[in-house]
């Protein structure tokens, strides 16, 4: 039985998989990089990737500084290598002005800035050439949609039908926003079904919705990633590592400059989960899953 | 010099929807506070939250005998039902059970009660009497903003009573600023102030003496608000303020 009515879930039910009365009382052992942190230093011997930040300032809060090079310092104060991005514009208003926004921020900084091309549904005649345009850039490895600021168009709409081609033909990442309304749990499960190639990223870690639904999903579909980017939630990473039958499916995101980046990190440094766990979801997952080399 | 933190936002008990290992006794969230380094933290109960808030004042401080460094935070609301005692009252029951800081939830998602003056007047009128500080939580979700407008009638009406703006993420930065410097009086809880350069960007315009550190746990995850203050790029003597100093001030200047 599972949260999803089109999704055969054979394993252990999550709930009874992970222990509500064990989590509370797992030991609180410190590792080793919380002296940094409770120093405000930058975690230095850690790879750090953000597998999901933005870039630019946004019409309706302040974003101080949202440039790259105001980025990267904010990444240096943490001690984060590497951040993939959409720009803000590209994902809120003119996709053509924001993606060469993207496109400008990460021949900036190569190595440190990587960027997601958008596919804006409503500019459909245009986004095949767009996307294969940017995906042959280096340092562009993966799009981005964002249903909740394109007007909860559907990820199973023909308007998007080039990008999931494309997406399948290079087989790069799709990430997608999900709270605030936004696509079913079966509609996403539909998805990950018809485009089998294609490494999907449910944004938000579905923290609307069901993280329990989210584990089942990770589990039950191998193309299936969790956009952890509300680790907040106390208690969610000890949740996911507990659930998902492989933690590599779990990618660090921070959403910055939506907000600090710091405090993310944060709280995966301070979750009760061991100093292995903390390194792959950090860093290496996101490494991994979108080939980024940076030895 | 390592920073002293005094958390403002925790609390104990069992919430109707508990988090993943979320603690719910005094003991546990000692255990968290020594995680983190933290060396005191004042505590509302959730009972008095979700199921009646007498009832959870009650609880709270049988729970907190015996654990000096967790002080009770009382949440209340105005007399005219009978569920309360009346204000001068009220406050001279908490004040002699040394409970020196309180918590309001009004509007619908909360206890229900308005925060105009003919409503809540007269136990505004006794907390500002005491300089008890006194946390509003409004129960925001993620992109909600108070009624700025009341916020400000009532730091204008109150210039003594501190006033404790909490569980905010602090997106109207535009309009909260502006409030801030025309309302010495009032302070924001960082427990969900997750905005981009945000600390930094307060203490630069307005100044690091209205914001105050505070967990939110266990609602929140350990490390998220402490991450926010030591990664916040302002000056050292800032973060002192805003981990223990602005706290230990306003608690200090309580009137018996």
């Amino acid at each position: 039985m599972s949260h999803i009515n089109n999704l055969e879930y054979e394993g252990t039910p999550i709930w009874k998989r992970v222990s509500q009365k064990a989590l509370r009382q797992r030991a609180w052992e410190p590792c080793r990089w919380q002296e940094q942190l409770r120093n405000g230093e930058p975690l230095t011997d850690l790879l750090i990737i953000d597998g999901h930040a933005h870039l630019g300032e946004y019409a309706g809060f302040l974003i101080d500084h949202p440039d790259a090079e105001g980025m990267v310092e904010v990444m240096d104060w943490i001690g984060m290598r590497a951040a993939i991005l959409s720009s803000n514009p590209a994902i809120k208003s003119n996709q053509r002005y924001g993606n060469q926004i993207t496109l400008d921020a990460v021949r900036q900084h190569p190595g440190r800035l990587f960027g997601y091309v958008v596919a804006n549904p409503y500019y459909a005649e245009e986004m095949e050439e767009e996307l294969r345009r940017y995906l042959a850039e280096p340092g562009i490895i993966g799009i981005k949609l964002h249903p909740e600021l394109h007007d909860d168009y559907p990820l199973n709409g023909p308007r998007y039908e080039p990008m999931w081609e494309i997406a399948t033909e290079l087989g790069v990442p799709v990430l997608f926003h999900t709270y605030f309304g936004g696509d079913s749990l079966e509609a996403i499960v539909n998805i990950a079904r018809k485009y089998p190639m294609v490494p999907l990223l449910v944004g938000h870690q579905l923290q609307d919705k069901s993280m329990e639904a989210m584990a089942e999903m990770a589990n039950a579909l191998d193309n299936i990633y969790i956009d952890l980017t509300v680790p907040e939630i106390y208690g969610s990473l000890e949740f996911f590592v507990e659930a998902v039958d492989d933690i590599g499916r779990i990618i660090f995101g921070t959403d910055f400059p939506w907000g600090n980046c710091h405090f993310r990190v944060g709280a995966v440094i301070y979750a009760r989960i061991s100093e292995e766990q903390k390194r792959r979801i950090l860093g290496e997952n996101a490494a991994r899953l979108f080939g980024i080399s940076l030895d | 010099m390592m920073l002293t933190f005094f958390d403002i936002n925790t609390s104990i008990g069992v919430w109707k929807h508990p988090n993943y290992g979320g603690f719910e006794t005094a003991d546990e969230l000692e255990a968290a506070l020594d995680y983190l380094q933290v060396e005191r933290a004042v505590v509302y109960h959730a009972q008095a939250h979700e199921t009646h808030a007498p009832t959870g004042n009650q609880m709270l401080m049988e729970e907190l005998s015996g654990h000096p460094r967790l002080l009770p935070s009382w949440v209340i609301f105005p007399h005219y039902t009978g569920e309360m005692p009346e204000p001068k009252t009220l406050i001279r029951d908490m004040l002699d059970q040394d409970v020196k800081i309180v918590r309001l939830l009004p509007g619908i998602a909360g206890h229900r009660f308005s925060l105009e003056p003919w409503c809540v007047g007269p136990l505004l009128e006794t907390l500002a009497d005491h300089r008890i500080p006194t946390l509003i939580d409004f129960m925001f979700f993620r992109r909600d903003d108070p009624d700025w407008r009341l916020l400000y009638d009532l730091s204008q009406r109150y210039p003594h009573l501190p006033l404790i703006l909490t569980g905010w993420a602090g997106l109207a930065s535009r309009t909260f600023f502006a409030l801030c410097k025309e309302c010495p009086n009032l302070y924001l809880d960082i427990s969900r102030y997750h905005l981009f350069r945000g600390i930094l960007a307060f203490c630069q315009r307005v100044g690091a003496e209205q914001l105050i550190y505070g967990s939110g746990m266990p609602r929140i995850a350990p490390g998220v608000a402490l991450t926010t203050v030591t990664h916040s790029h302002v000056r050292e003597e800032e973060k002192h303020l805003i981990a223990h100093g602005n706290l230990e001030r306003i608690l200090g200047e309580v009137l018996q």
